[in-house]
């Protein structure tokens, strides 16, 4: 496979302030995600170590297997929601190994409001699972937490992918065969309490572990009877009464220490066969994505760039290279795996959409699992390709996109607007992961069009009360409207939204992707069969 | 297996086959030559070829390969054979330089008569609210510049043209 031939000048005055710019960005991630891991007020640290508990992170520490990296997820979950006052939505998710085994572990994080549920802890929570089930992974859930935020209760109780998903998805992967282990290191209430009561094995520790589906004033309250939380839900009586949980431990450390003797009892999963070669370093340097990204939305750059920053030795064979050039297909290798990849490098036209949905069959029917790499306005416009069916012809790429059964991967690198985001297997589209790169913009179109429109709308209302506006008061109007739409397109919205699994350094894509593809591998990959194709 | 190096600005084709015991290595129709690595130990080889019993040290950096062999030091470049049968074809279908879309004109960087070199940037369009920059395909002298800033064109009009290279 032949190597991309970069023809990125690294001594350039445009790529060192494309440098600086960008590390700066990436910077500013690192710096928001360390606050979110770590910056807690003073009086919950003392209060977990006065209960003699660790910290949501030293639990993970003694759990994973040493030396093994750690994939953590949407760690900037609920960021920009909250007024900010719920890092990580209060808790953490990710992919690790856990006694040789690639597990999704769960835990609730106690240094954050006790660790109650909102409403994006519970869709966090709800992801992790389905994580867990598309891609076949046992779940270590470290449970500590004070049970639902009340106040919210309206927004994060009932409807389909609220609370009683996280129960319904650990059914479903009990009926899979995927084993789970609960460790209780808290308080499991109500809803929580199901959360061992549903996994294949639970591990209780005395004296700070209880499950009980009403805690001590509640049980006052309704039935008037007193009783401690011990006597009520605690480790004692659940391993040896109730039966409710399996594993009674001294400590946190030997609670752990049994989770991890659990799941090195599990089978170790058949990876699925999928192409794979001794894997070779990128020939180009991935720190220099930061000199390729530019500064400016609107700036285009070559897609071969960031491949040969991504793949195995920069070696990318590419797939039709003189039709439909917007859109980049080709094979590559990442850490060893084969994997296609479908790069935009511009607007995505009749002939494009066409390559790229006959490059997914090739790929899905010799199972090949897919990398999409977005920067994409959307696709084209005007009489002249409506008329050469634009749509359906996107239709075609989504139809073959959507219905691929090979592991799909997606990363947000620059602009994800309109109908292309879509096409290029955006959130709605089950990627297995989809991570975005923190200067990265997604929203049904560009900020500067968007407003303009919205400011419009405003300036005919007002025209109907006879008001004359200013250029000083359209200013007035816009900006506000702008900054709303821009901070609403941003990465850091997106990930706190959960639109996707993580905000990554660009810098760090070719490890991240590999760890993902790794743990996507560990279901099938079932017969391709699509739906009709407009023709 | 096909491999190309270029050795002292020559280019070679080198066909590799595998054997029992090592490797054959193809000079042309009719020669061959077994080799054989008889030790590996960080870049140090013990090689047997045809028969001969040969120390080298071999080191690589990207494509490029260093061999220090009976007191001489030589540089070779690893060639992928598509790239090697590429460049030379290159020329001709690079004169002209297309829209890729349909758009307009913001800068024009360059010309007629300009000499540009491979990856300069010739123009910037913007099309559907992105900006594009076209940069040139090869090293060459620039024939025509047959748009103008604030000009709009359809998809794969001619913006510009590069002196064509075979005359």
């Amino acid at each position: 496979m032949k190597r991309i031939e970069s023809q990125l000048n690294t001594g350039s005055a445009e790529f060192r302030a494309n440098v600086a710019h960008n590390r700066a960005i990436a910077d500013d991630l690192k710096a928001r995600q360390q606050a979110a891991r770590h910056e807690r007020p003073q009086r919950d640290i003392d209060r977990l170590r006065a209960q003699k508990k660790l910290l949501v992170r030293e639990r993970i520490a003694l759990l994973l297997y040493p030396g093994t990296p750690f994939l953590e997820l949407s760690t900037l979950a609920a960021g920009e929601a909250y007024d900010g006052s719920v890092p990580g939505a209060g808790c953490v998710i990710g992919i690790g190994i856990v006694a040789g085994r690639e597990v999704v572990i769960n835990a609730g994080d106690a240094s954050v409001k006790g660790g109650a549920w909102y409403p994006l802890t519970i869709k966090k929570t709800v992801r992790a699972l389905d994580i867990a089930i598309e891609n076949r992974l046992p779940v270590v859930h470290l449970c500590d937490s004070a049970g639902g935020f009340l106040p919210l209760q309206a927004d994060f109780f009932a409807d389909k992918y609220a609370a009683g998903r996280i129960f319904r998805n650990q059914c479903a992967l009990s009926k899979m065969g995927v084993p789970q282990v609960a460790v209780v290191l808290g308080h499991c209430t109500a809803g929580g309490a199901y959360v061992p009561a549903l996994s294949d094995y639970s591990v209780i520790v005395r004296g700070t572990g209880a499950i009980f589906l009403a805690g001590p004033p509640l049980v006052k309250a309704a039935t008037g009877e007193e009783v401690t939380v011990d006597a009520l839900g605690g480790a004692d009586m659940h391993t040896s009464v109730s039966g409710t949980a399996d594993y009674p431990a001294a400590s946190e450390e030997e609670a752990i220490a049994i989770a991890r003797d659990i799941v090195g009892n599990f089978a170790k999963a058949e990876k699925t066969k999928v192409q794979w070669q001794t894997p070779e370093p990128p020939l180009h340097d991935p720190e220099e994505l930061y000199g390729v990204l530019p500064r400016d939305i609107k700036q285009s750059f070559d897609m071969r760039e960031i491949i040969a920053r991504i793949v195995d030795g920069s070696r990318f064979h590419e797939y039709q290279p003189a039709y439909g050039k917007t859109l980049i297909c080709g094979y590559a290798h990442l850490w060893g795996y084969r994997i296609g990849i479908l790069a935009n490098n511009g607007v995505l036209f009749n002939d494009s959409a066409l390559k790229g949905a006959h490059f997914i069959e090739l790929c899905n029917r010799d199972r090949t699992p897919l990398l999409f790499l977005q920067n994409i306005t959307g696709f084209m416009v005007g009489r002249e390709y409506e008329q050469r069916g634009i749509t359906k012809d996107g239709a075609k790429m989504i139809m073959a996109m959507s219905n691929a059964t090979v592991p799909k991967l997606t990363v947000m690198c620059h602009g994800s607007f309109g109908a292309g985001n879509y096409g290029m297997s955006g959130r709605a589209f089950d990627s297995r992961f989809l991570f975005s790169w923190p200067q990265s913009q997604t929203a049904v179109m560009g900020a500067e069009q968007a407003a303009n429109v919205l400011v419009d709308i405003k300036i005919r209302q007002l025209a109907r009360t006879a008001q004359k506006l200013s250029p000083e008061d359209i200013t007035a109007i816009r900006e506000p409207v702008l900054d709303e739409y821009k901070r609403k397109s941003s990465a850091y919205w997106s990930t706190s939204e959960i639109w996707d699994d993580g905000i990554l350094d660009p810098a760090d894509t070719r490890n991240a992707l590999a760890m993902a593809l790794s743990a996507a591998l560990n279901a099938p990959i079932e017969e391709a069969r699509y739906g009709v194709f407009r023709m | 297996m096909h491999h190309a190096f270029e050795f002292a600005d020559n280019q070679h084709g080198v066909e590799l086959s595998r054997t029992p015991a090592g490797y054959r290595l193809h000079l042309d129709e009719t020669h061959t030559v077994d080799v054989r690595v008889l030790a590996e130990i960080d870049g140090r080889l013990r090689l047997n070829i045809d028969g001969r019993k040969i120390d080298a040290i071999i080191a690589t950096r990207g494509d490029e390969v260093f061999i220090h062999l009976d007191g001489e030091a030589y540089q070779l470049r690893y060639r992928h054979p598509l790239e090697r049968l590429a460049a030379q074809h290159q020329g001709g279908a690079a004169d002209g330089i297309r829209a890729p879309m349909p758009g307009s004109v913001i800068t024009v960087a360059v010309a007629a008569g300009d000499s540009v070199s491979r990856g300069q940037t010739l123009l910037t369009m913007e099309s559907m609210k992105m900006e594009t920059t076209l940069v040139a395909p090869r090293d060459g002298v620039v024939a025509a510049v047959n748009f103008a800033a604030g000009q709009s064109f359809d998809r794969d009009a001619l913006l510009l043209s590069l002196e064509s290279i075979t005359a």
